[in-house]
């Protein structure tokens, strides 16, 4: 039971207390004033004042484990390592991964998305694609976490951003379909002249090159090949993706 | 000759020829697939068309047997074709050196073809001439003993003949001319003449005109004779399971197709006492009532295959073979030549392979006897087994079963191989010791100590050198853990490491498992991959384990009991060498001092 | 009749019948790969082994006959360890496909190891490599060589059902692989049948590969309306991933178990046939003049056509028929039902148009050639051409004439100018007689299509009503024997389609002759309360597998 203390007559008062909390006050913003003062000039680096993290400057140090904005991985020659086995896509609570499979040149891949979107206006960031990927394909360690936006069809992100971390936002200005290779603005709203922000990037890598199987792919699809066979009529090859957005 | 040039139409009398000796078209399958490899040197995609039209079959079922088949082969090789046997008995005695020799002589690999095209390197399993070890088939020739000089004179003129065997039996039966082998003597073999004034022909005569089918088939039963290919089954009874009415026709099927590995005993009695077993055929023909016999003879027995035609050809000429035999029988023979399959050495596989297919063993039910060949009653003999049959109809089954033991009539030809001083032949009764009979051939090579024996082909379980006081009947053999089997015998002295053998035998298993259901073509293949990786030095703790396992799981799972023979080997030498192997999984190598006798001048001999 | 015990049921077969039919019959399912019921018997995966007392060893199901008194027990450990041992062997050299493998979800080696297997893998070997890995093998097949187990149903098929034999087992032992005889493909009207056998995925479907993964897919059993064999099929499809395949709500099609019809099988022309579901389509009425046209009048040929809403579009037909039927000109329209239609649309059509309108109604139009084969597929192309028969020419009451034999066909009675108004259900009347037949036609007649798809026929329609497929809609069809089958609706008709009986019933209701039955279920017992052929037909007793007509020999086609 807490008993109830009557005010004393000097807490009644009113401005004794009032005294009692600006010198409190006072004496925290000059001690931060103070120390922030010195570290602007470089001293007295071994004394932190107020506990804000300055940010952007000064980023709030993240766990390694925090899941932040989704990646995919890359294989050594750049390609993704995902192979689209759709794993994500179904596991996902919030339905917020969208894969589009198409056929990879070798053989011994087969599979490759041509189409990957995350909506992160969607995602919970449960990870729960993560531990579902078998190809450790998925990552949620990139420690991004501005992902706003002006509107929601911008927070989307494809495979551009999602194989390409320093790509932070959604790039407008690539309409091709995946795979190709990919000299993409940073910034769409950037003025100026078209520049390359990071160089020539593989954007869903340009599988037959990169891969170096083609000569292979094209002997074991010719080990004792039939005649041409063409695939249904009406059928584009599978390697065609789609554009992004 | 290129496929291109070939004139199918100039192979149509020969193909008509090979179709009227079978009952069905499809049979002709695989002659007529070695009639084009021999006329073309290969079977080029046009001769898989050409048989298929030929035999009825659809391209892709010809294709099926092409590939199925070591012999046959869809591209050309070198004029000289050199395999090299690699399994066991002929390893024991130095393969490996040869093979060695030979890659490093023609500057070639195993499997590949010298640029100027004159010789081909192949590695093949057991040719059964083990006792020549080691030894090679060289185009449709045996040769060897191989030697670096035989090496040297072989790859000098490949032509040249006498690297042949002339090796006489050292076998003595108990009445000293032996029974079974009373005319091996003779390399170029017995023939009619000979034959007849050894007594050939008259217990044929004997049965046919004094006595009924059934009769026959009581005295054979009596003499306790036993199938000598491997199984031990009564012979007199299998014969009884033909039944006695059916609208089908009886077939007689001979089982040549001797595979076991450290077996040449039907190779002798075809190449040189061929009546003797057409004697046996024909008797039993009458027996049970059959008017067609066919006699599979193993593809790379070109020699036999040629002097066991001739015999038909004497025997036809002289009454015995076609109409009117004795007045009372008409039959017909068809010689087939398979092409190179261990696994048609299994009665229902042989009767898949000569009805055109692949090798594929069969579900029983149902038996042959019941529906075998062409879906009609068959009974399916070994060589030897018939070969026994006119001793028992001219001196009695009494006197037969006496040579024996209570439960295995007659004599038996060992085929003694591996370490002992004088491989060969040796005949003796089914009751014999393991002891003496190593003892007859000469003992362990250079006096060495026994280490281990096999005592019934390949897939026996091994015995150790306590344990060869056992007799090597059926029955003796089974109570001691092991089997008779083939009568194959292969001896290892203690230059052997016993992880190297395994993996012999179990590369052996794993090339001629036909493939058809899953335990048996995964556990072969994982089996020899395992021993494989411990010989190389790979070896890790659970392996033994792994194999043993994998041994188990195969067995009583399959068709046929190839698995089961595959997984004997694998659980008795590991239970009976378990420290050789663990050693060998924890060393990465063997703890012998000397690795088996590699080449030298000396003869092995 | 032989008596025997299976996990303690006991059950009673005819003689002959193998441990793994009995078993079925009991609804045990013991594990199979090689064994299919409509096939022969090869018994060499060895997963059905099973435990049969007094037999030394275990016994395969698929091919041991059961005798009577025998006890067999599927589910002992014995039993369980040698499935496990089977499993094992089969995982063993089978590569680590599973994430870019289109069996995934269907897959017989994943099943039965999350019901069986379930052991630390042991293997630690290289697998074996063989030399095609997603190679195509003919237009519709894809053949991964790794995957397969060898199990030969696909070659048993090529033997036994197609008669084609274009694939075989090659060379030997754990190198033995699967291949179609070099030099040819798999390219035999039945091809696709191998992928839905193959229990893995070594044989898979081309056109399928990579659209979409099997568990997102839905089923809804129908019958294929490609010819009148009337294959009972599934439709798998998927409604909530439009990104998947365009847009397209249908993936595949799989034959469904019809042992009167189609057993397990069914032809690439009716499994491929599926893509005219979501392509091409009409998705809204459209009409050739800005609001209503004057009745009795034809709209130019000239004239644009542009969308109307639903209920335009039915006013302006119904108007245009009370026009006809106030001037007495009935008789001068023609109505062309389809052999496309149910029995149920053709039953209510009937029901309107001749017996209460008077309306000749003739299916008659000039033949395309086709051909059939001797095994499923028929020369007629179109799924109820026997319900047609049935339902209009067993007419009661009827009050407008039924064309019979020669009389001119109404096509081309439209095109010499002898009618006033046609409406046609489906035909593309430019395929079926030319460009300028079908071009006089739409000048002289005021033309309705009634139809799924835009043909050339419907951009010279003056009214067209886009109607639904038979994915879209309850009802049911008769096949060449004269079998009655239900098709079931898998989904809402595509964007503004309606279903056919919706339409004629709409019609029905503006014209003042409203039916009572709206349902096609409640429409499909009026025909068996009509018409002699149908008696005693309800979608009940049609069940999964169809029923013959009353009067299956009677009717010709």
């Amino acid at each position: 039971m807490i008993r109830k203390r009557e005010l004393t007559f000097w807490e009644r008062m009113y401005l004794p207390e009032i005294i009692r909390g600006v010198a409190l006050t006072s004496r925290h913003f000059v001690r931060n004033l103070a120390i922030h003062t010195l570290h602007a000039v470089g001293l007295a680096k071994h004394r932190s004042a107020a506990v804000t993290y300055q940010y952007p400057e000064q980023p709030r140090p993240l766990a390694p484990r925090l899941r932040t904005r989704h990646r995919l991985t890359l294989r050594e020659d750049g390609t993704p390592r995902c192979v689209a086995c759709m794993m994500c896509e179904t596991v996902c609570p919030a339905r917020c991964i969208t894969i589009v499979a198409g056929e990879h040149p070798d053989p011994n891949i087969e599979k490759y998305p041509t189409r990957f979107d995350i909506d992160l206006g969607v995602c919970i960031y449960c990870g729960y694609c993560v531990e579902a990927c078998p190809e450790d394909a998925i990552r949620m360690d990139t420690q991004i976490l501005d992902i706003a936006a002006y509107s929601r069809a911008e927070m989307k992100l494809d495979l551009h951003e999602l194989l390409n971390p320093s790509l932070r936002k959604p790039v407008k200005a690539c309409s091709l379909p995946f795979p190709h290779r990919c000299a993409v603005r940073g910034d769409p709203h950037a003025a100026g002249p078209e520049q390359p922000l990071h160089g020539p990037i593989f954007i869903g890598g340009d599988v037959t090159r990169a891969a170096g199987m083609e000569d292979q792919a094209q002997q074991a699809r010719q080990i004792e090949a039939p005649h041409p066979v063409p695939l249904p009529s009406g059928e584009r090859e599978k390697g065609e993706g789609r554009g992004n957005g | 000759m290129s496929p291109a040039a070939v004139d199918w139409a100039s192979l149509d009398p020969p193909a008509a020829e090979i179709l009227a000796r079978y009952d069905q078209r499809k049979a002709a399958m695989l002659p007529l697939l070695h009639l084009v490899q021999g006329r073309v040197g290969c079977i080029p995609p046009e001769g898989e068309q050409w048989v298929s039209d030929k035999t009825g079959v659809a391209p892709s079922h010809v294709h099926e047997v092409v590939t199925f088949y070591t012999m046959y082969r869809a591209k050309a090789i070198g004029r000289c074709h050199i395999q090299v046997c690699t399994n066991l008995p002929c390893v024991l005695r130095g393969a490996e050196s040869v093979l060695a020799c030979l890659t490093e002589r023609l500057g070639i690999d195993v499997g590949q073809t010298t640029p100027d095209g004159t010789f081909t390197l192949s590695s093949v399993e057991c040719l059964c001439a083990c006792e020549i070890a080691p030894m090679a088939q060289v185009n449709d020739r045996y040769v060897g003993p191989l030697d670096r000089a035989a090496v040297d004179r072989l790859l000098e003129d490949p032509t040249l003949a006498p690297l042949t065997p002339s090796l006489s039996p050292q076998g003595r039966g108990r009445e000293g001319e032996g029974i079974l082998s009373r005319r091996f003597s003779q390399a170029g073999g017995a023939w009619y003449d000979a034959y007849v004034a050894d007594g050939g022909y008259e217990a044929a005569k004997q049965a046919l005109t004094t006595m009924t089918p059934q009769q026959v088939i009581d005295e054979v039963m009596r003499a306790n004779l036993r199938g000598l290919g491997g199984a031990g089954f009564p012979t007199g009874k299998k014969w009884s399971f033909i039944p006695k009415s059916s609208p089908k026709p009886v077939y007689l099927v001979v089982n040549a197709d001797e595979g076991e590995p450290g077996t040449f005993k039907d190779r002798y009695l075809l190449e040189r006492d061929p009546h003797a077993v057409l004697e046996g055929m024909l008797i039993a023909a009458y027996a049970i009532g059959s008017h067609k016999a066919y006699i599979y003879i193993r593809g790379e027995y070109v020699e036999a295959y040629q002097r066991f035609c001739r015999a038909v050809e004497e025997a036809r000429a002289r009454g015995w073979v076609g109409r009117g035999v004795q007045g009372r029988w008409e039959w017909d023979v068809t010689v087939h030549r398979g092409a190179g399959a261990y696994i048609c050495g299994e009665e229902t596989a042989l009767l898949t392979s000569l009805e055109g297919g692949k090798g594929f063993p069969r579900l029983k039910p149902p038996f042959p006897a019941i529906s075998g060949l062409f879906a009609s009653p068959t009974i399916v003999n070994n060589v030897e087994t018939l070969a026994s049959v006119p001793p028992i109809i001219r001196r009695g089954a009494a006197w037969f079963a006496g040579l024996g033991t209570p439960k295995q009539g007659g004599m038996r030809l060992f085929s003694l191989c591996g370490h002992v001083e004088r491989p060969g032949i040796y005949e003796a009764s089914a009751g014999v010791t393991l002891r003496s009979l190593i003892e007859r051939a000469g003992g362990v090579r250079a006096g060495r100590p026994l280490k281990a024996v096999v005592p019934g082909g390949i897939s026996a379980k091994i015995l150790t050198a306590q344990e060869i006081d056992v007799a090597m009947d059926f029955d003796s053999l089974a109570a001691a853990g092991t089997m008779a089997g083939s009568g194959g015998v292969i001896v290892m002295d203690d230059t052997t490491c016993m992880v190297k053998a395994l993996a012999t035998a179990a590369k052996f298993f794993a090339h001629e498992s036909c493939g058809q259901c899953s335990p048996c073509r995964e556990g072969t293949g994982w089996a020899y991959k395992i021993l494989s990786r411990i010989l190389r030095g790979d070896g890790r703790p659970g392996d033994l384990d792994t194999l043993l396992s994998v041994a188990g799981n195969m067995e009583g799972k399959t068709i046929c009991v190839f698995a089961d023979a595959a997984a004997w080997p694998i659980q008795s030498y590991i239970r009976k060498f378990r420290e050789e192997f663990e050693h060998h999984v924890r060393e990465g190598h063997c703890d012998l001092l000397s690795s088996p006798v590699s080449l030298s001048p000396a003869c092995p001999h | 009749m032989p008596t025997l015990t299976i996990d303690g049921q006991q059950v009673t077969v005819p003689p002959g019948t193998t441990i793994i039919q009995a078993a079925d019959q009991l609804g045990i399912t013991i594990p199979r790969y090689c064994y299919h019921p409509g096939l022969s018997i090869a018994g060499n995966c060895r997963i059905c082994l099973v435990e049969v007392e007094k037999a030394p060893k275990l016994q395969i199901a698929c091919y041991t006959p059961v005798a009577d008194g025998m006890v067999v027990h599927t589910g002992s450990d014995k039993t369980l360890k040698a499935r496990q041992e089977v499993l094992e062997f089969l995982l063993a050299n089978h590569p680590l496909d599973c994430p870019v493998c289109d069996q995934a979800g269907e897959c017989e080696l994943q099943n039965y190891y999350m019901d069986h297997g379930r052991y630390e893998a042991r293997f630690l070997e290289q697998k074996v490599k063989k030399s095609k890995k997603a190679t195509p093998i003919g237009p519709t097949v894809m053949l991964d060589q790794e995957r397969c187990i060898l199990c030969s149903r696909c070659v048993r098929f090529t033997d036994e059902i197609s008669k084609t034999s274009e694939l075989g087992i090659f060379h030997r032992g754990d190198h033995a692989e699967l291949d179609v005889v070099p030099g040819r493909a798999l390219d035999n009207a039945y091809a696709g049948n191998v992928v839905d056998i193959c229990p893995v995925g070594a044989l898979t479907d081309r056109d399928f590969r990579f659209k979409a993964r099997v568990w997102y897919l839905s089923s809804s059993p129908s019958v294929c309306p490609g010819c009148s064999r009337g294959c009972n099929i599934e439709i798998h499809y998927v409604l909530d991933r439009p990104y998947l395949a365009d847009g397209a709500r249908v993936m595949r099609l799989k034959p469904r178990y019809n042992p009167a019809v189609n057993q397990w099988w069914m032809c690439d022309e009716g499994r491929y046939g599926y893509k005219a579901i979501d392509r091409a389509r009409l998705v809204q009425p459209m009409g050739r003049t800005q609001g209503l046209s004057p009745q009795g009048t034809v709209p130019s040929a000239d004239s644009v056509s542009h969308p109307l809403v639903w209920d335009l579009a039915m006013t302006e037909a119904a108007q245009h028929l009370q026009e006809a039927q106030t001037r007495n000109q009935l008789g001068q329209w023609g109505v062309l039902p389809s052999p496309q239609m149910t029995n149920e649309e053709l039953f209510l059509a009937r029901q309107l148009f001749q017996e209460r309108l008077g309306v000749a109604c003739d299916g008659r139009v000039a033949e395309r050639p086709a051909t059939g084969d001797n095994f499923l597929m028929t020369a007629d192309k179109s799924p109820n051409r026997r319900g047609m028969a049935a339902i209009f020419s067993e007419t009661t009451d009827q009050k407008g004439t039924v064309p019979q034999g020669d009389s001119p066909l109404l096509a081309e009675r439209a095109a010499a100018g002898e009618l006033k108004g046609l409406i046609v259900f489906d035909h593309d009347l430019v395929a079926l007689y030319g460009e300028a037949v079908a071009r006089t036609v739409a000048q002289r007649v005021f033309l309705i299509y009634v139809g799924s798809h835009d043909t050339a026929t419907s951009r010279l329609a003056h009214l067209v009503l886009p109607s639904a497929v038979y994915a879209e809609k309850d009802g049911t069809f008769t096949n060449v024997d004269g079998r009655v089958q239900r098709i079931v609706k898998a989904f809402e008709p595509l964007s503004g389609a309606r279903g056919g009986l919706e339409i004629v019933a709409d019609l029905a209701r503006r014209l003042g002759a409203a039916f009572p039955h709206t349902t096609a279920a409640e429409v499909f017992r009026a025909i068996g309360a009509s018409v002699p052929a149908f008696q005693g037909l309800t979608y009940e007793t049609l069940g999964a597998h169809g029923a013959p007509l009353a009067t299956a020999e009677a009717v010709t086609v």
